[in-house]
């Protein structure tokens, strides 16, 4: 407290000394003080829009620096209601147990019967302010080269109709600024250049609106187009309508880009689920119902990585989603492997017995996770480097938590492949798929290649749960939401194919995502449906059907 | 002589038919016992519709709740429109979308005999025509347990919807009266179960009738060998069409008599658990034999009944192990116990005499 004492003192002597060194400006922040004591709207908005002028009136940095300085002083006073007036219109700050002139920022004493009241901030006052005290501290930084906060230029964007065109102008004179800014600074000054009589002002406004398309800047135009008059040039109102078309045309793109693109995160779940699933299957012609089970598992097992580390190793926090994944490969893979050893095997020669087998298991394990964690959606911490994104084209957003599952999506079916076309376990697998008997009868160890690659599909759905903490809701009945799904790609991809599951998966996730929005989910999954029927029809076996012995 | 699953027909219809008769005597009974009784009977249906369907044509349909939700919607359908114009109060769901009327599907349904043509209908086309397009395509074993599973997730997804006008999650309940009887009342109850058994009775007696008739056997031949029958000259498309059409309408006649019973229908029964839970049954109870998924009906939602109430934690485990269990090791269910249990005898037997003979 004294140092900020000292502090406002030694800020005040400078003040004092600018300030009264020219009368004219003691004229004017006087009126600009009696402007927000008048407690009515329009004045008050005017005399903060002065204050805002005020700031860059004079070139001298020292002095731009003192006046911001002293804006930023009222206009905190002004919104914590430390600004008292006195009737006559005289404004004062209230401090901890003294009183300033709000002009001279010198300590004063008022008589006890003066009555002195903070003006009523009313609703249109409020962003009007903040945004004054945005640029300012802008206007602030840039004099003492200090870097921009993004925060105040996100003020900007709420309102720009309502930013000080003169700060605004000032701000943009300032080459200390990173190019990013100074963009979002010209987007603020296109709407307001919007309003400008000025036909070549209007057409930049234009340009450059429609290089930053957005739903608001869309909606900005849209009611500029409904308030010109008829009788406004006509160049004015075709490149209005242009402008509006080429942002419209933007948009939409960009919407549908978003749909693929969420579309694609979906398919990059489902195909990890899937392909597990497919191998499985064409193996042992076995479907495992449990495989929603495994999803669940895996991101209770991220779960609690997550709560390990945060008590007994908090500085690994941010990567726990790395951390997690060995763990969650390697223990679902071993829970499906003890699953397949204990119940599958048995029932290899019954396929339809191992659905209820495996229902069986998804019960017991759906009950056993509600007993441990209870029936609550999990809260996943989201680590700072996948938060957000980058919009790319209209209000297309690529978020870093989509972009990150679809990558490793990417990096598992590169693996997969890998794995089953380029290693020794690989042909062993295909060839127990093509045929059992043969494959045995040559010494592959076909009890060990089914145990194997349970154990991997399980591991791939686990990592498919991993995958999708950070994004969808975990808790223990999640499973049942992906595994539908899942067999949809299966029996639209066809048996132990890749790439069938790999093009499957994309149909029925940018599919459900692209309909669901418009139409419901049931919508989506009537078209998923018709199209396994259509297929079907002239491919039982699925789109990629191998040609096995059975 | 009658086999043991005729006799068991019979003998059920018969229980059934006295259980009706005394109630209209005025004999008065626990309208507790009989809903649970007139309940698991219902069960015990579903459960024969889909062994017909599994273990006499060796198709497995993961979404008979489908079938058995089209007899238990369209029942309720009569029931609502029953109550409305006889009372005036609209069902929830009219109010809750704000409609003065019921939807133009609801027409003509206060009728008891078009409710159970509709019902007729509706399931054998439903039915016919999604047998047709799989089994034409040859769409069998595991691939067409999943797609019947989509299907029927499909249909409770648009259940769950409040505009459809099937009264949407909350679903549709609030009877007043049940086939000219008052919803709730022993007596009601006693009909209802009565006639439950007596239905499942009729139906044990004509499936045995079936499976032994020259389609039945066909249908044995189907789930043996289907290729091979096929190369013999054998349409199996249309011997799986009947099999499947008779097990749809099946189902279809268990929701009709469970609705009622419960008072309530809700998507949950369309749910995919509820569906493989039925598999559970026929597995649990021996697929193959009539008498088998009756039992296992009867044993498993007995159970549920039971322990739902007293341990509802414990219960889900319990399920999971007992199918777990009898799927390994008991591949023909609990119809297999005796020869379990005769083949332990066997062997005890064998044990002894080998010891007689080492002592001579």
């Amino acid at each position: 407290m004294t140092f900020l004492r000292t502090y406002l003192l030694s800020v005040l002597l400078a003040i004092a000394g600018s300030v009264s060194a020219d009368g004219q400006d003691r004229q004017d922040t006087s009126a600009i003080v009696g402007g927000l004591c008048s407690s009515k709207p329009t004045q008050m908005n005017q005399a903060l829009n002065a204050l805002g002028s005020f700031t860059v009136e004079s070139s001298d940095p020292l002095v731009i620096e003192n006046n911001a300085r002293w804006a930023l002083w009222i206009i905190s006073a002004l919104t914590k209601k430390q600004l008292v007036c006195s009737p006559t219109g005289s404004g004062f700050v209230k401090g901890e147990d003294e009183l300033r002139d709000a002009v001279t920022r010198e300590l004063t004493k008022v008589d006890e019967n003066v009555k002195l009241k903070a003006p009523f901030l009313h609703l249109p006052v409020r962003p009007t302010a903040e945004i004054i005290a945005a640029t300012t501290e802008m206007i602030l930084a840039s004099v003492t080269n200090d870097a921009v906060s993004d925060k105040s230029l996100e003020s900007l964007d709420k309102k720009p109709e309502q930013v000080n065109s003169r700060q605004l102008s000032y701000l943009l004179k300032q080459s200390n600024l990173p190019g990013r800014q100074v963009k979002q600074l010209e987007l603020v000054e296109a709407y307001q250049l919007l309003r400008s009589e000025d036909l070549t002002d209007y057409s930049t406004a234009l340009a450059v609106l429609r290089e930053n398309a957005s739903r608001k800047s869309l909606t900005a135009l849209i009611e500029i187009q409904s308030s010109l008059s008829p009788e406004a040039s006509g160049s004015k109102v075709e490149m209005t309508s242009n402008a509006i078309n080429a942002i419209e045309t933007e948009l939409q793109i960009g919407q549908f880009l978003s749909v693929l693109y969420s579309g694609l995160s979906y398919s990059s779940i489902l195909f990890l689920a899937a392909i597990g699933l497919a191998i499985v299957f064409g193996l042992m012609g076995v479907i495992n119902l449990a495989q929603g089970e495994f999803i669940m598992i895996g991101a209770y097992i991220t779960f609690v990585i997550q709560e390990l580390l945060a008590s007994f190793a908090y500085g690994l926090m941010p990567f726990y989603l790395l951390i997690s994944i060995p763990f969650v490969f390697v223990l679902t893979g071993g829970i499906g492997a003890a699953i397949e050893y204990s119940v599958i095997r048995h029932l290899y020669t019954r396929p339809l017995m191992t659905l209820l087998a495996t229902w069986g298991v998804s019960i017991f394990l759906v009950n056993a996770v509600r007993v441990l964690f209870g029936t609550q959606n999990l809260e996943f911490y989201v680590p700072h480097y996948l938060v957000g994104g980058v919009t790319l084209f209209g209000d297309f957003l690529v978020t870093w938590n989509r972009l990150a599952t679809i990558g490793f999506a990417v990096l598992v079916l590169l693996l997969t492949w890998i794995l089953v076309n380029k290693t020794r376990f690989g042909v062993n697998v295909r060839a127990v798929t093509e045929n059992r008997n043969m494959a045995g009868a040559i010494g592959i160890d076909t009890r060990k290649v089914d145990v194997l690659s349970f154990a991997l599909g399980s591991g791939l759905a686990g990592l498919a749960g991993l995958a999708l903490s950070t994004i969808y809701n975990v808790n223990p009945t999640m499973g049942t939401n992906f595994i539908v799904d899942a067999f949809m790609v299966v029996v639209l991809g066809g048996v132990g194919s890749i790439w069938g599951t790999l093009l499957a998966a994309l149909l029925v996730g940018i599919v459900n995502v692209a309909i669901e929005p418009v139409y419901g989910a049931v919508a989506a999954k009537v078209i998923v449906m018709t199209l396994i029927i259509v297929v079907i029809q002239f491919r039982p076996e699925g789109l990629f059907s191998l040609k096995v012995r059975k | 002589m009658f086999q043991a699953s005729e006799k068991a027909g019979i003998l059920l219809a018969l229980c059934g038919l006295l259980l009706i008769g005394a109630t209209s005597l005025g004999f008065s009974t626990s309208q507790y016992a009989m809903n649970l009784i007139g309940q698991i009977a219902a069960f015990a249906l579903l459960a024969l519709s889909l062994d017909l369907l599994w273990g006499f044509c060796g198709i497995l349909s993961l979404g008979h709740g489908l079938f058995f939700a089209i007899g238990g919607y369209l029942v309720a359908m009569h029931l609502v429109k029953v109550t409305f114009d006889a009372t005036g109060t609209p069902p929830d769901f009219m109010l809750f979308m704000g409609w003065d009327s019921l939807p133009f599907y609801y027409f003509q349904l206060d009728s008891i005999a078009y409710l159970i043509v509709a019902i007729a209908a509706v399931t054998t086309v439903v039915s016919f025509v999604f047998g047709y397009v799989s089994f034409r395509s040859r769409v069998t074993g595991v691939y067409f347990a999943i797609i019947t599973q989509a299907l029927v997730y499909m249909v409770m997804l648009y259940m769950f919807r409040n505009d459809s006008g099937f009264g949407g999650n909350n679903g549709m309940t609030g009877f007043k009266e049940i086939f000219g009887m008052p919803a709730s009342g022993s007596t009601t109850a006693a009909f209802l179960c009565g006639g439950s058994l007596a239905t499942l009775g009729l139906c044990l007696y004509g499936c045995k009738k079936l499976v032994d008739s020259p389609i039945g056997q066909f249908m044995l031949a189907v789930r043996e060998d289907e290729s091979r029958l096929r190369f013999l000259g054998v349409n199996t498309v249309h011997i799986k069409l009947i099999a499947w059409c008779i097990s749809a309408i099946l189902a279809a006649m268990a929701g009709f008599l469970y609705v009622p019973q419960v008072g309530i229908v809700n998507p949950t029964i369309l749910s995919p658990e509820l569906s493989i839970e039925i598999a559970a049954w026929v597995a649990l109870g021996g697929r193959g034999s009539l008498l088998g998924p009756i039992l296992g009906a009867v044993v498993i939602s007995g159970l549920k009944f039971i322990l739902t109430g007293l341990a509802p934690d414990l219960w889900p485990f319990i399920l999971a192990t007992l199918i777990i269990c009898v799927v390994i090791w008991s591949p023909n269910g609990l119809a297999d116990t005796s020869s379990h249990v005769a083949s332990f005898y066997r062997r005890l037997g064998s044990l002894t005499s080998i010891k007689g003979r080492s002592q001579p």
